[in-house]
């Protein structure tokens, strides 16, 4: 009836490591030819339009002659990279964005270091984001323009469009954490969101480490299942070793999750604390600077794009944002994927867009 | 039967002993890999490298085979019983309660070897002698001590733990070493003292973490048994070893979700994160100390400068904006 466990002995298994084996030693001699820049990942032509300490604003080069008249910012979370969003040609949102006809902004966030440490998040929220949209504005000569805010740049796009709606013209949210007490998520249970300090007391990790280590953070989600990312996807490697597109790919994923800043203490102190711990967003209770964050205030169309298997920011922390948002043209639109294909997959990188395109064409006037 | 029972139960405890190592120096091997190829090198030259990478695949191809070997021994002793409609769950409990005896071992053994505080100071001074290096890496701290990760019944384990710290340290020697110190070191002796105090609540806080991290381990081992038969009973097969490691990670990836969105759990994993923080601040108090002698800048200064720097900067953002708007405004109209 089971003819591995009951027929297999030790030796069989150690005879399939050991072929295995060599057909990782193979890939090995494949990974030798290799160097860092055939791992290029960030392709996409773009130019700096604006920079402000360590926050850079880019500006992709328009793939069509006349891109729709409202550019769009994307905002993406402190924990990635910008390169998230632009992996490689054939897997790159920003790439498909251009081809389908907008103008595509993006704001890097740097790698925050020591000096850092202090910011909160009134320094990303109605400073840098603020000026970035200023920026582009001005270039454009725009009251509004839209806004396209990823997992806690979602979150923090909502923020953004709440205290300044009057240059929001379309809120598109993605993957974005709303509600966040979940109390059958580990990300957000061991965060704290029902247990607070105990489960973990951010004032005293903020006080002992200061910035927050981009490993930790790493360390954080692969726990969140510890054999499948940790150890599963690495044996499945001497399969996929002796390609070198997908050993390409492969080391593209690679870099792009791994590849972490740290997180400045003050704002990951804020985040954790009232976002996670307290869940005052939904609350309207959150204080960025002098304003209060009040969701009432969106008003703006929104469109909310969520993962269906999503094990970072679950379905219904996103979904709970339809309860308290202000606006009459709220749509929601899911992806069959996890979290990270949303990013990557190629099924989604062929719906996606044309979503995100269609939906802001419709609201272009 | 004993000497099965002790083949299986020392590949068990090999295998539960590496647990949680076993992950990290997957990804050490490959952070290793992948960070030589930056270099501008080709694989082929970074051989020392290599060699590590290929050594470290072993070394878990060992663990795995020891963990197949293990799992494959319990089934042949259990599917049998399951054809024949036989009790299998008392043969898979007995299993697992071997298991879960290694544990209540390990925690007896480590109780026994730690009762002698004079043993606890040394080794705690053992860990200061060498605090500049934890200081830079104090979570290494924790993947080190997960990696010491042994199997059993957590709950009872840790309640033992918990009880023999409150008595047999709280109440005698912790309270006498909290009492104030006098003298001209008063200063670093209070400093060394209170050290102590946080490192022999990390210590007890890991422990107890490591209970949870291993009963985890057990509880996969019983849910992968269990979901075989239930595969069996329907007729599926599971055809080869990456079908069975599949199986594997996602029954014990569901064992480790399900334990740490249970709030004891979470707090046990908080107790010990809490007191890795609390230990490191103490360390960074002795290393400041240590270092004000030596006439050097220290952080809380370093720090304290940064944040002058930070309020200097939003205050000059500030002004540039209110001056920017302000002339706008005195602009005449075109």
């Amino acid at each position: 009836m089971l003819p591995f466990l009951t027929q297999m002995r030790l030796e069989d298994a150690t005879h399939e490591y050991a072929e295995l084996t060599k057909k990782l030693l193979k890939g090995i001699e494949n990974l030798s030819s290799l160097r860092e820049e055939d791992i290029e990942i960030g392709v996409t032509p773009k130019e700096v339009v604006y920079k402000e300490d360590k926050v850079v604003l880019y500006r992709f080069q328009p793939a069509v002659e006349k891109p729709l008249g409202i550019p769009v910012l994307i905002v993406y979370a402190l924990v990635n990279r910008p390169f998230m969003v632009d992996l490689q040609e054939n897997r790159s949102l920003v790439a498909n964005l251009l081809k389908l006809g907008l103008d595509v902004y993006l704001i890097d966030w740097g790698y925050p270091t020591r000096a850092d440490r202090w910011l909160t998040l009134d320094d990303y929220i109605n400073g840098y984001i603020n000026n970035c949209v200023d920026a582009i504005r001005q270039k454009h000569e725009l009251d509004k323009i839209n806004l396209l805010g990823i997992c806690q740049g979602g979150t923090f796009s909502l923020c953004y469009s709440s205290l300044y709606p009057e240059k929001v013209k379309n809120l598109i949210v993605m993957v974005a954490p709303v509600d966040f007490y979940m109390p059958k998520a580990l990300l957000n249970m061991r965060g704290g969101c029902s247990l607070g300090s105990e489960a973990l007391d951010i004032d005293l990790m903020v006080e002992a480490l200061g910035n927050i280590p981009g490993d930790f953070l790493n360390l954080e989600f692969l726990m969140l299942k510890p054999r499948q990312l940790g150890i599963q996807k690495y044996l499945d490697f001497p399969e996929i070793a002796g390609s070198e597109d997908k050993v390409l790919n492969f080391l593209r994923m690679e870099k792009w999750i791994f590849d972490s800043p740290d997180q400045a203490g003050e704002a990951y102190r804020q985040f954790l604390k009232e976002f996670y711990q307290q869940n005052k967003l939904i609350k309207g209770e959150i204080e960025i600077g002098e304003g209060k964050v009040n969701l009432n205030n969106l008003k703006m169309p929104i469109l909310n794009l969520y993962a269906e298997k999503d094990h970072l920011v679950p379905p219904e922390s996103s979904l709970a944002l339809e309860k308290y948002v202000g606006t009459d043209d709220y749509t929601v639109h899911s992806f069959p994927v996890g979290h990270i294909g949303m990013y990557v997959s190629g099924k989604v990188q062929r719906d996606l867009p044309p979503t995100i395109v269609d939906w802001l064409t419709a609201r272009s006037e | 039967m004993d000497k099965e029972k002790t083949h299986w139960s020392d590949v068990a405890t090999e295998l539960v002993n590496t647990w949680s190592e076993t992950g990290t120096k997957m990804w050490q091997s490959w952070f290793e890999l992948v960070g030589s190829i930056p270099s501008g090198q080709p694989l082929s030259d970074s051989k020392a490298e290599l060699n590590k990478f290929t050594e470290r695949v072993a070394e878990n191809q060992d663990v795995y085979v020891r963990f197949l070997k293990l799992s494959v021994d319990a089934w042949k002793d259990i599917f049998p019983q399951v054809a024949s409609g036989g009790n299998w769950q008392q043969t898979l409990n007995q299993y697992a309660e071997q298991m879960r005896d290694q544990l209540a071992s390990f925690s007896e053994g480590s109780l026994n070897a730690n009762k002698d505080i004079a043993e606890l100071w040394q080794l705690y001074i053992r860990e200061m002698q060498k605090f500049s290096q934890l200081w830079f890496d104090p979570l290494g701290l924790s993947l080190g001590t997960m990696g010491k990760a042994v199997t059993g019944n957590p709950s009872a384990s840790i309640e033992l733990n918990n009880l023999y710290w409150n008595l047999l340290y709280e109440e005698s020697f912790g309270s006498l070493m909290k009492s104030p110190v006098l003298g001209p070191t008063r200063e670093f002796n209070g400093k060394l003292v209170s050290g102590f105090d946080a490192w022999t609540e990390l210590y007890k806080a890991s422990i107890n973490y490591q209970l949870v991290l291993a009963d985890i381990q057990v509880r996969s081992f019983e849910v992968l048994m269990k979901e075989l038969v239930s595969l069996a009973e329907q007729g599926e097969k599971v055809e080869d070893w990456r079908q069975f490691q599949l199986l594997w990670s996602q029954v014990s990836d569901g064992v480790f979700e399900e334990a740490f969105c249970r709030e004891d759990n979470l707090k046990i994993r908080g107790k010990f994160l809490n007191a890795l923080n609390t230990y490191r601040i103490q360390q960074q108090e002795l290393m400041e100390l240590s270092l004000k002698t030596m006439n050097v800048p220290l952080r809380s200064e370093v720090d304290e400068i940064h944040k002058s720097i930070y309020e200097l900067r939003k205050e000059v953002k500030q002004l540039k904006k209110a001056l920017a708007k302000s002339e706008s405004r005195e602009q005449p109209e075109p």
